[in-house]
């Protein structure tokens, strides 16, 4: 078989055997079926019998949780039929009471359009009238008081709903007789986004609730660590988990492949990954390849092209690129060749995972760690449908995940570790969106408390005193003369949030503090796997005007920060050193930006951007005396270890906090301004901050051990990128000393077990009184 | 977790964003070119001598309440205190002639459905002149019965219901049909808000006509808790009198009061006619005038014009200004500017159904 002598390669070529850290088998898996006390109504049991579908357990749980009036939230994997897990019991609701409306959340476009035809074609099947309808912004003015009148099921996504709903008058019907939300992909919604997501799910629920509603919430999502907790936070209400999958799944293998494992560091992932793909369509199976920028996307695409062309004579179009960029047309095209078996490859961005629809594949290809657990598996589950062989190759580049993964497999295929983080006590947040609730109905600091936390009635008043929020017998009103939801976007943080704009679009915004870093002026940005030259930036007006580019150099800003402690909330001990967390006052300025190229300087610019200052949270630790002893004792440098124990603990913490790297800031000083003691702060870079550190707190011996495990295993002498380099430092990796690193990490770390194999604590600790 | 002193300078950071900008454009150097690209505009120099306007006022009425300013009574409902200025016009328009309406209406033959305009032009050739002659005409005559039957007997939204259908609410025939309604049945409506939707409205200006005298109501809220009570007095108003006639009402007034019933948990209140009079005016000015604000056609249809007259799109401005200070010198133009708007309605629709007579 094909598949046979692709993976053979990887056990008995040279080329290959190698550099191949870890192969896994995944065993096949045979369906398990469920049962339902109670059939489902006839329309829709036919309409399963009549295409030979029988329900899984999950389904069936997710049915059964619905009719009892339970909240859910389905983790099983991909391709386990999650859809039908939610839109049966959806359905059958629709049936039973011929009032019942349904909302389903979609985050993208995209993604909305899919479902509509789903449901367009159930309702057709079944004979169940729903009028399914997408409302969205590109929804046509024409339709869409057809679609608020008639339609029982709309499908819409959270900024569109963040929109609609100070105009609750034109929805009325629909929300008097809203059944059913069901948020699908809910796993997208974390960090910044998910925060203000959450909030905009309670004042729907706070909506419902004005109307005499109380839906049924449905999540379905990817495997999380925290699952319980990330429904809790982001629906305000408890969820019951359906984690168990029923569905079948062929053999995979799954291998992870190192170019760097034998130290020669002048391979490339992208030309390693192109090799793998060109043995696969040689041998005429159907890959899809992931990479993440739009320029490997390329450079793979040519290299196979040119190999199939020299090596063997094949047809070079027997794989192609597929970007973000093209035509729907066009990508269409593309989908459809490689449906009908034309097309052998497609090399895409990582941003199109749950874009493309190519049917059953032999394979997958991941260039590079794609950042989270939940894309890696999302990207492997394209490949082998139903019970269909299928392998996942995952190629290493030199980053600190990805060679921490190569040589520690069982952390890879372990229990979750990924928790998706949502802050609902960021003030910003809060606060903007208590504005934007107040422009749909008075708000109260008695009632609404269970919608927006203890911390109501003090963001109330506060609110009052700039006039924003007008008393009165019925709550308190908005009265300012602004919309509330054109200000509080939902990927803001703070009112001073600068928007990324090119050719009149806008394509995201950023935190202050993240635009000086990433967006000043001159600098190359990155978005979406596309690449952006930075033409200005407007401060009064906060707007950051770009334009696509395709230079070969990229840009580093030299940011110089200082950190002072406001106040401590939480302290504990870890080992015989002190961990800390609360509420610190970052200072960063970025003085001027590096053009690179690879890992040469090209030059260094001047930048005259004011210091950013602002107000976040961080956890900190303070090394133990004899540990500082210890560093002392073996003669090494105690400042390098404490700044190679913050690089790498913030390469690894994304691993179990579900954010980037960038999204985490560090210091670290042999004695602390104020304190003179020997500290690493690791603190959440967006202002109020937004959860991250404040996981990292909880999780800290989890991701101490693997910190210790990543530095202890790595194979350079004395630091390198895969372990304590960061390519973020302003202080351009200096000191650093890996001895001192490991010998601190170490003292964290309790002596003797291994913490990758213990099992991980799924609820953390309520925070707050958080609802 | 949250100091005070951490959400004071979040929420002084909110009302930055809000301050620095508006629902309208501040065009820079006067450029025109500029305005034109722009919703709605306001050039630079205008707006500073707006604001000098304003600040001018509120020197001359610094230290006196709005009580001193205004002409009005405070009124207890049970949604609490209102703040009302009633200002009889001296406008008493005369009652429409009933029969003259009638009469005219007896000559339209498009009334009827199957004739149009050239069709008509025709049949009048043929000796056709009234409606009543067309009871002689093999095809149109049972529909021009019909016709004649709710014009001579109808009661007034009858005869409103099959001239509105036939031609549109906004068509001069239209407008001449509703002088059947009792003049008390009028109320005669414009608002002004804090913005586009979403945000308080600030004063309500309506006119009815007591005593067959237009007199003008305008319900000004002192402080944002008096929008509700005030809403509640104007839906009042408007339930008991079925035809409201505004200028882009249907469009923005009555959805904007439905917005805010609706933001209270009030009962809305749906008009059973209205006379849109933005629509009307768009008929009449084609051509003639520049746009069809309320103002322009007042100048090019009425020959008034107002004195020192400030534009809508800064009436949110001047409000805050009075919210912040206390200084109620800024409110007098707002409501100046609003009662003008409600007496011109009323002289519009006067003079439309004049116009009404002569077409045809």
């Amino acid at each position: 078989m094909a598949q046979d002598e692709v993976l053979s390669l990887f056990t008995t070529n040279p080329d290959y055997s190698g550099l191949t850290a870890h192969i896994e088998t995944i065993p096949e898996r045979a369906a398990v079926y469920g049962s339902l006390p109670d059939p489902l109504p006839e329309p829709l049991a036919r309409y399963l019998s009549d295409r030979r579908i029988s329900l899984y357990t999950h389904q069936c749980e997710a049915i059964r949780s619905f009719r009892e009036g339970k909240d859910i939230i389905l983790t099983t994997g991909t391709a386990s039929g999650k859809t039908l897990a939610f839109s049966l019991p959806v359905f059958e609701r629709l049936y039973r009471d011929p009032d019942a409306r349904a909302l389903f959340l979609y985050p993208t476009k995209a993604l909305s359009h899919d479902q509509l035809k789903t449901f367009i074609d159930m309702e057709h099947a079944t004979g169940i009238r729903a009028n399914p309808g997408v409302y969205d912004g590109d929804t046509p003015a024409d339709i869409r008081p057809r679609i608020r009148a008639a339609s029982r099921l709309v499908i819409s996504n959270p900024y569109e709903l963040h929109a609609i709903l100070s105009w609750h008058h034109q929805w009325s019907g629909f929300f008097k007789h809203l059944s059913a939300i069901v948020i699908d992909e809910a796993h997208q919604y974390r960090g910044v986004f998910g925060s203000n997501v959450a909030f905009v799910i309670r004042r729907l629920r706070r909506m419902c609730k004005w109307y005499g509603s109380d839906p049924r919430i449905i999540l379905s999502s990817a495997t999380l660590a925290n699952p319980a907790e990330f429904a809790g936070r982001l629906t305000g209400k408890p969820c019951r988990g359906i984690a168990s999958d029923g569905s079948p799944a062929g053999q995979k293998s799954v291998i992870l492949y190192n170019p760097f494992s034998d130290g020669d560091m002048t391979r490339a992932t992208y030309r390693e990954s192109a090799k793998i793909l060109y043995e696969c369509i040689a041998r005429n199976l159907q890959v899809l390849c992931f990479t993440g920028s739009r320029k490997l996307t390329e450079l793979i695409t040519l290299q196979v092209r040119d190999d199939l062309i020299r090596r063997t004579r094949h047809d070079p179009t027997l794989v192609s690129s597929y970007r973000a960029g093209y035509l729907p047309e066009e990508r269409r095209e593309i989908e459809d060749s490689m449906k009908s078996g034309r097309l052998k490859g497609i090399v895409s961005t990582n941003a199109l995972e749950v874009g493309i629809d190519v049917g059953s594949l032999d394979g997958v290809i991941m260039t590079g760690f794609p950042g989270t657990m939940i894309s890696t598996w999302q990207q492997a589950g394209r490949a082998g449908r139903r019970n269909a062989r299928s392998f996942a190759i995952l190629v290493g580049h030199s980053d600190p995940l990805d060679q921490y993964f190569m040589h520690h497999p069982d952390v890879f295929f372990g229990t979750g570790h990924e928790h998706a983080i949502i802050d609902l006590n960021n003030p910003y947040i809060l606060s903007g969106q208590v504005l934007c609730a107040a422009a749909e109905l008075p708000v109260s600091p008695g009632s609404d408390v269970s919608f927006f936390g203890d911390t109501l009635p003090a963001i109330i008043s506060s609110l009052e005193e700039v006039r924003l929020l007008s008393p009165s017998r019925r709550g308190y009103i908005y009265s300012g003369s602004r919309r509330p939801v054109d200000m509080a976007g939902l990927s803001d943080i703070s009112p001073a949030s600068y928007k990324v704009i090119c050719d009149g679009m806008t394509l995201e915004t950023l935190d202050q503090s993240q635009a000086f870093r990433e967006a000043h002026e001159g600098a190359i940005l990155y978005h979406r796997g596309e690449k952006y030259h930075v033409l200005s930036m407007d401060t009064g007006r906060h707007t950051i005007r770009v334009k696509p580019t395709d230079v070969d150099y990229y840009t580093k800003p030299i940011v110089s920060v200082d950190v002072k402690i406001v106040s401590e909330e939480k302290r504990r001990s870890v080992g015989g050193s002190t961990l800390c967390f609360g509420e610190v006052l970052v200072t960063e300025q970025c003085t001027s930006y590096r053009v690179m190229r690879y890992d040469a300087i090209l030059s260094i610019e001047p930048l005259s951007l004011p210091p950013v200052v602002f107000k976040t949270r961080a956890l900190w630790f303070i090394p133990g005396e004899d540990l500082v002893m210890q560093v002392a004792q073996d003669g090494h440098d105690l400042g390098g270890g404490l700044h190679g124990a913050e690089h790498a603990l913030i390469a690894v913490m994304p691993l179990h906090v579900m954010c980037d790297r960038w999204d985490i800031g560090g210091f670290s000083s042999e004695s602390f301004p104020g304190t003179h003691e020997p500290t690493v702060v690791i603190y959440d870079g967006f202002e109020g901050g937004i959860g991250l550190s404040e996981q990292g707190y909880h999780l800290f011996e989890e991701i101490a051990g693997m910190t210790r495990d990543l530095v202890k295993d790595c194979p350079c002498d004395s630091g390198c990128p895969s372990c304590i380099y960061s390519p973020k430092c302003g202080n351009d990796n200096m000191p650093l000393d890996k001895c001192a690193t490991v010998t601190i990490l170490n003292g964290l770390v309790e002596t003797g077990a291994s913490h990758h194999s213990q099992a991980i604590r799924h609820d953390t600790p309520a925070i707050q009184n958080i609802p | 977790m949250i100091s005070s002193h951490s959400l004071d300078h979040i929420s002084r950071q909110w009302r930055s964003k809000v301050d620095e900008t508006h629902d309208y454009a501040v065009i820079d150097h006067d450029s025109v070119f500029r305005a034109g690209l722009c919703g709605s505009s306001l050039f630079r120099s205008e707006y500073d001598r707006l604001l000098e306007y304003r600040d001018q006022l509120s020197r001359e009425s610094y230290g006196c309440t709005v009580d001193e300013i205004f002409n009005g009574c405070v009124i207890d409902t049970a949604d609490g205190e209102i703040f009302e200025i009633v200002t009889p016009t001296g406008l008493y328009p005369a009652v429409p002639d009933q029969e003259q309406i009638r009469a005219r209406l007896m000559k339209e033959l498009t009334l009827v459905r199957g004739i149009g305009a050239v069709h008509a032009r025709r049949l009048r050739g043929k000796g056709y002149r009234t409606l009543h002659d067309l009871t002689f005409h093999r095809r149109f005559s049972e529909n021009a019965g019909e016709c004649i039957r709710i014009i001579c007997e109808g009661r007034p939204d009858e005869v409103w219901g099959l001239v509105s259908r036939r031609f549109s609410s906004s068509h001069l025939l239209s407008l001449l049909s509703a002088g059947l309604f009792d003049l008390s049945s009028f109320i005669f409506l414009d608002l002004e808000t804090l913005g586009f939707f979403s945000r308080p409205i600030i004063l309500f200006g309506f006119a009815t006509i007591d005593d067959g005298q237009v007199v003008v109501r305008q319900v000004l809220v002192r402080g944002i808790n008096e929008e509700l009570p005030a809403l509640a007095r104007v839906l009042g108003y408007i339930r008991k009198r079925p035809v409201v006639v505004s200028f882009n009402g249907k469009t923005f007034d009555m959805p904007y009061i439905v917005s805010r019933a609706a933001y209270y948990g009030e009962e809305p209140v749906y008009p059973g006619h209205h006379i849109d009079l933005l629509h009307a005016s768009r008929r009449v000015c084609r051509g003639t005038t520049r746009d069809c604000r309320l103002s322009t056609v007042e100048q090019g249809i009425l020959n008034t014009s107002r004195g020192m007259d400030i534009p809508g799109s800064i009436v949110p401005e001047f409000y805050e200004h009075y919210l912040v200070t206390g200084n109620p010198g800024a409110l007098k133009p707002v409501v100046g500017h609003n009662y003008e708007d409600v007496v011109s309605l009323a002289k519009l629709l006067l003079h439309f159904m004049e116009m009404g007579y002569g077409t045809g």
